[in-house]
């Protein structure tokens, strides 16, 4: 039997929308999924930004956008027990790859060791206009070492 | 032992060039206990190429419809889908109407990422989606 966590973190930002059937509003997607046998555990999380958990972007600053967006994935994997070592895939959307890589040495501050199969791909929006960067990860990690 | 299935229903659009599939609509990776399904970036067509549904919400619809049908050829539901990407010609107009998609993803909701593009797809496509999902291999059924 799949044991299926869903889990909203208070500290990472998530969209929640009103609506006429959840007048308090309601998720619109789930920050961190879990997924996880006796053996081992997959761990998906939403597309993660520079956005602070109250929804703000600090700075328009390509490397600052870069340390944020990797401190909020750091707190998606931590809040499971994985590490950045854990990722094994992950996909970067950038709004100017030129700009990107200028200054792309930020996060390998973050991804040290094991660097994922990765997909770095320029385009033209997302979802908070002022975001330049967006990066979504995947990881596996032993069940045993799962923590919620 | 891991079982590995390719499917490509007739019932869904695939990109077929001299004879030959581009691409898998449908990826099974099984093992004992449980099996990853990867969709192919679903689009509004029909699986006749058609692209009938010209509007964001009727194309959201018809793109859900496509996921739905995808992932009911093994035996997973909606709620199976664990991450999903979107990829939309215009950010503004698809949030105008995106209740449509929360009609089909309704009680789990996939981590998801959504990204503004300048393209995708035959024109008139305002919009793709991308799912994984995973179910229990004892639930997997290929039809």
């Amino acid at each position: 039997m799949l044991k299926r966590l869903f889990l909203n973190p208070d500290n990472l930002w998530a969209r929640i929308q009103k609506t006429e059937e959840a007048p308090d509003g309601e998720l619109l997607y789930t920050p961190v999924i879990v997924v996880a046998d006796d053996t081992h555990t997959h761990v998906y999380l939403s597309g993660q930004t520079a956005r602070q958990a109250d929804g703000s972007v600090e700075s328009d600053d390509m490397r600052l956008q870069i340390r944020h967006t990797c401190e909020n994935i750091g707190i998606g994997l931590n809040h499971v027990g994985a590490t950045f070592d854990d990722v094994v895939t992950s996909t970067t959307f950038v709004l100017d790859l030129q700009e990107y890589y200028q200054v792309s040495d930020e996060r390998f501050k973050f991804f040290k060791k094991n660097r994922p199969a990765s997909t770095l791909i320029q385009i033209s929006a997302l979802g908070l206009p002022k975001c330049k960067i967006e990066i979504t990860c995947e990881a596996i990690i032993e069940t045993s070492r799962l923590t919620v | 032992m891991l079982k590995r299935i390719l499917l490509n229903p007739d019932d869904m659009w695939s990109r077929v060039e001299n004879g030959e599939l581009l691409y898998a609509p449908i990826t099974v990776v099984s093992d004992d206990t449980h099996t990853h399904i990867y969709l192919s970036g679903q689009t509004a067509r029909l699986a006749s190429g058609e692209l009938k549904a010209r509007d964001m919400r009727s194309q959201i619809r018809q793109v859900c419809e496509n996921i739905k049908r995808g992932l009911g050829h093994v035996g997973a539901t909606l709620d199976d889908v664990v991450t999903s990407t979107t990829y939309v010609l215009d950010l503004q107009e698809y949030y105008r109407v995106s209740d449509e998609r929360f009609k089909y993803f309704k009680n789990n909701r996939p981590a998801s990422t959504l990204i503004q593009v300048s393209s995708a797809s035959i024109p008139g496509t305002l919009i793709a989606i991308n799912c994984e999902a995973i179910i229990e291999t004892e639930r997997l059924q290929v039809s």
